[in-house]
């Protein structure tokens, strides 16, 4: 708390007894950590992950763990517990932290990840989440061959550390001042003499994020509606944010589906996560197929509007919340199911989609992760085991496999079937499965079995992982149009997924597919743009001004976690719809302004964007002006907010996805100097004499006042 | 720092003083009035104090600025509340049951003393010890270890010495003695600007507590004490012997 600055003059004035320096008394004490991504309560229908602090803050001594010795240290030798590692990220894996946790002599864990602290991940590999991820939700979760990855274990490094319950906190500190200082005010107040105990004071730490939620989503949604004062209070939010779609030839329910199975569905998942709060810049793997479909969908977009008529309806979809036991996915099929997706049908509304149901759709291509495919041999193509015991369902996969087969060819990758017993890896398309065997799909990867990323789901899933070094010596507007090692290979990736939906969709020969190619710079922009720094010129053109004006604050990527769901989508999904609707759209030249440029109420077909369009020097004055113009496409947002939320039987019925992110009020971390005991005890007792010395004092000379003070003057 | 050193502080900074109330002058109405009275008078001289700082804003940051002008306020308004007591001393005495004598004139004087001293004690360490309860202890950016310590100590000390200097200031201004007055404001200066300094460090504590040694000594004898009744009062003889 620091002191009002109205209460400053008083303070300084009044007191004789000021200090030199024009300090508050809290700035004396305390440091402030600047910034920090905590670790943060989830919830799912049985379980609370995630870290908390107590709620007036857990206080540990620092300790700079450099080593595996230091870390060692503190839990064999140290005495002065309760500790506050800070780690440097190489460190802070399973088994340190589960070491530290069991020796009981922790109260919270930091982890250095500024600009300096170099992340160097192991090369043994780091995954903390399930070996098994999304356990359950799939369309195996009562299969007896398949369920729980009995037959492929797709993520063997997984350790599960983001999905344990921790009792304490921990923050990752992102700026690097921050770290220094930490590192100094080790330096200088706790280099430990090895095994000797240490003098006071000591340099300690204290963090404060009390999460309100606890013990799991049903709980606390029950504690949330329970409206026992005006004030209701919300202790977890459900996860979710906003699927994106769109269709490379409007749908309109004039001409509907039907059943006559012409429709092709190609999918990625956008979404990662990190244990610690919100970090932008990981999942770099885990980007690789949204970037490859972006860039597929590019390619289609440039056909001509004739051969565009004259294919079968094409949707990309981009899922949001995937890694939460698949949130967009499932809710997408709900709604389809339903007769709800994309809107229910309403005789009001002119201009509307056709329903889309999961059993209008003849193809499904999901690209998974994809940029490894170089080291594991070529790109694998997975399918269910399960479905294709149905000719019609099999002989519709192998249509897409071929098709894949056919662009592979042409681009010189090569493309494997992984055993045909074998399941389908975690992916958006075993939800379709779930609710309908006769979706006839294929999910493209890098990996024929376990995963070829030993960083899965990681914060070390990094962009230097999948080649994508960008020399440090290069500017920023050069390292945008740097050609990486990733940006030929998924070039690759992204011309084989438009060359084989171009075949599905349009059932025209391999040669003439082979007229589609991806563009290398638009994948090296992508790549660039999701992975490095979202301030890019990619994205400040097709972005609105405002958003793009929200791009400066941001020194690199764009955070990929869910979060909880807003009125707008996230920042993430929004940028994936104005570059789908930039691939797939037409400009509208007339419409030159953002108020001309308004998708009309009876549309609810397209959507128009006006976008803030490349900067123009104008070189009379030099001011910099942008061509901004507007695009119409029918690219739409779709709700990814889990279909438990929506009745309380959902809730219970472990068909859907239950997560929760709990809310918390305060966050801050601060750096301090603590007393031993020994010392507070000696200030205590020093006042405790101190008051009786005087009362006992007070009480003799009080009693024989006539005896001190005796001799009155005469004049008085 | 924690409860611990919080209750410490508190003790050490108004634990003399908490003594001095309670049995000189909780049971009585009268000193209870005048007791606040010297409150209210430290607090107007803060008030004049923080206007004065307001308006010279240029000198604003200037730490010696306030601090002097600040005791000069603090002087003038013991003159004031000198000024006061005086005319008020008929009707005041109109409330006490027993007939005046000539320690009363003392007793009003250390009991505005004492008010006067409260109050500035409890704003110079109140702030400090709102922090106090929190977990750190200051000296992460180089400042003392034991600043929790001296201030209490310093506190302690300026209570007491408020309560000394009225008693000597009272008593010269009826005199008519300035330099008893002069010794006042003078050592006030003297000792205010010593902490300016050397910031509550030990050091500015020895000379402090010097100070309230040798004004503690002056005011004794103000008030007719002597090194005979000190020596009678610790060899626990009783009042008839000494007098007589």
């Amino acid at each position: 708390m620091a002191v009002p600055r109205s209460v400053l003059p008083l303070l300084f004035l009044c007191f004789p007894l000021c200090w030199a320096q024009f300090r508050s008394v809290h700035d004396m004490i305390y440091v402030n950590i600047t910034a920090q991504a905590p670790c943060v309560r989830l919830m799912n229908a049985t379980h609370q992950i995630g870290c908390t602090s107590a709620v007036s803050g857990n206080v540990g001594v620092l300790h700079y763990c450099a080593e595996q010795s230091d870390v060692d240290w503190l839990i064999q030798s140290a005495k002065n517990k309760p500790y506050m590692p800070l780690m440097v990220p190489r460190l802070f894996t399973y088994e340190n932290v589960q070491g530290l946790r069991a020796s009981g002599k922790i109260s919270g864990i930091l982890v250095a990840y500024g600009n300096r602290s170099d992340p160097q991940p192991p090369q043994a590999g780091f995954s903390p989440v399930h070996k098994c991820p999304n356990d359950g939700y799939g369309m195996y979760s009562d299969h007896p061959e398949y369920a729980h990855c009995k037959n492929t274990t797709w993520n063997p490094l997984g350790s599960g550390l983001s999905y344990l319950d921790y009792d304490f906190p921990m923050s990752l500190l992102v700026n690097q001042s921050d770290i220094d200082y930490l590192i100094d005010c080790h330096n200088r107040f706790n280099k430990y003499d090895n095994d000797s105990n240490q003098a006071y004071p000591l340099c300690a730490v204290q963090i404060k994020d009390r999460m309100d939620g606890a013990k799991d989503s049903i709980t606390c949604i029950r504690r949330s509606n329970l409206n026992i004062n005006l004030n209701p209070f919300v202790y977890c939010d459900a996860l979710g944010d906003k699927n994106v779609w769109g269709t490379l030839r409007p749908l309109n329910k004039s001409t509907p589906l039907n059943d006559s199975k012409e429709l092709i569905v190609a999918s990625a998942k956008i979404d990662t996560w990190s244990l610690f709060h919100n970090v932008g810049g990981v999942g770099a793997n885990d980007a690789t197929g949204f970037i490859a479909l972006l860039a597929a969908a590019e390619a289609l977009g440039k056909l001509d509007q004739v051969e565009k008529n004259a294919m079968k309806d094409l949707m990309f979809v981009f899922f949001q919340g995937e890694t939460f036991d698949y949130i967009g996915s499932s809710r997408m099929v709900y709604d389809m199911r339903r007769g709800e997706f994309p809107a229910k049908l309403n005789d009001k509304v002119p201009w509307q989609p056709s329903l889309v149901n999961t059993t209008n759709i003849q193809y499904f291509l999901e690209v998974s992760q994809v940029g490894l495919w170089e080291q594991s041999g070529g790109l694998w193509a997975h399918s269910d085991p399960v479905s294709q015991k149905t000719s019609a369902v099999r002989d519709n996969v192998n249509a897409i496999f071929s098709a894949i087969e056919n662009a592979t060819d042409s681009t010189n990758i090569s493309i494997g079937k992984p055993p045909s017993f074998q399941a389908l890896p975690p992916a958006s398309l075993q939800r379709f499965l779930r609710e309908d065997l006769g979706v006839p799909g294929i999910v493209l990867s890098d990996h024929m079995a376990a995963y070829s990323n030993n960083y899965f789901m990681s914060r070390l899933d990094l962009p230097a992982e999948i080649g994508m070094d960008i020399p440090a010596n290069l500017k920023p507007d050069e390292a945008y149009d740097y050609t990486t090692k990733q940006g030929e290979s998924l070039t690759k990736v992204a011309t084989v997924i438009a060359r084989t939906l171009y075949q599905l969709a349009s059932n025209k020969s391999p040669s003439e597919a082979a007229k589609i190619t991806a563009s290398s710079s638009t994948i090296n922009h992508l790549l660039y743009c999701f992975l490095q720094h979202a301030n890019c010129p990619l994205f400040a053109e097709v972005l609105s001004s405002k958003s793009v004006a929200a791009l400066k604050s941001l020194p690199g990527p764009l955070p990929r976690y869910v979060s909880v769901p807003q009125n707008a989508a996230n920042q993430i999904s929004q940028v994936v719809a104005n570059l789908l609707t930039f691939y797939l759209g037409e400009r509208l030249p007339n419409l030159n302004t953002p108020t001309e440029c308004k998708t009309p109420r009876y549309d609810h077909i397209n959507s128009y964007i006006f976008m803030n369009g490349r900067p123009v020097v104008n070189t009379t004055d030099n001011t910099t002006s942008y061509a901004s113009f507007c695009m119409r496409a029918s690219v739409q947002f779709s709700t990814a907010v889990s279909p438990a939320f929506l009745s309380n039987e959902m809730l219970h019925s472990n068909e859907y996805s239950t997560w929760t992110e709990s809310r918390w009020t305060v966050l801050n971390a601060k750096i301090f100097l603590v007393s031993s005991e020994a010392e507070q005890t000696i200030t205590l007792s020093v006042g405790v004499v101190v008051i009786l010395v005087s009362l006992v004092l007070m009480y003799f000379v009080n009693t024989k006042s006539d005896v001190l003070f005796t001799a009155p003057e005469a004049e008085y | 720092m924690t409860v611990k050193e919080f209750f410490g502080c508190t003790f050490i900074a108004y634990g003399p003083a908490f003594a001095l109330f309670i049995f000189t002058i909780a049971r009585e109405p009268l000193r209870i009035i005048i007791l606040i009275a010297g409150c209210f008078f430290w607090l107007l001289s803060l008030l004049f104090s923080s206007v004065l700082w307001n308006i010279v804003w240029p000198l604003k940051d200037q730490l010696a600025f306030g601090v002097v002008f600040s005791v000069l306020f603090q002087e003038i308004f013991r003159f004031f509340i000198y000024k006061l007591l005086r005319k008020a001393d008929e009707g005041l005495q109109t409330f006490s049951d027993e007939p005046p004598t000539a320690s009363d004139k003392h007793t009003i004087a250390y009991v505005a003393g004492l008010g006067f001293g409260l109050m500035s004690g409890a704003f110079s360490l109140v702030n400090v010890l709102a922090m106090a309860t929190g977990p750190g202890t200051v000296g992460i950016n180089g400042d003392t270890p034991y600043f929790f310590l001296t201030s209490a100590l310093m506190t302690s000390c300026f209570i007491l010495l408020h309560t000394f200097w009225n008693v000597i200031f009272f008593w010269g201004c009826d005199k008519r003695n300035f330099p008893a007055v002069g010794f006042v404001v003078g050592f006030h200066m003297l000792i205010s600007c010593l902490t300016l300094i050397r910031p509550l460090q030990p050091a500015t504590i020895i000379p402090a507590y010097c100070i309230l040694l040798v004004t503690m000594a002056i005011a004794y004898k103000l008030v007719g004490g002597s090194v005979n009744n000190l020596m009678a009062f610790l060899t626990c003889k009783r009042a008839g012997y000494a007098s007589n």
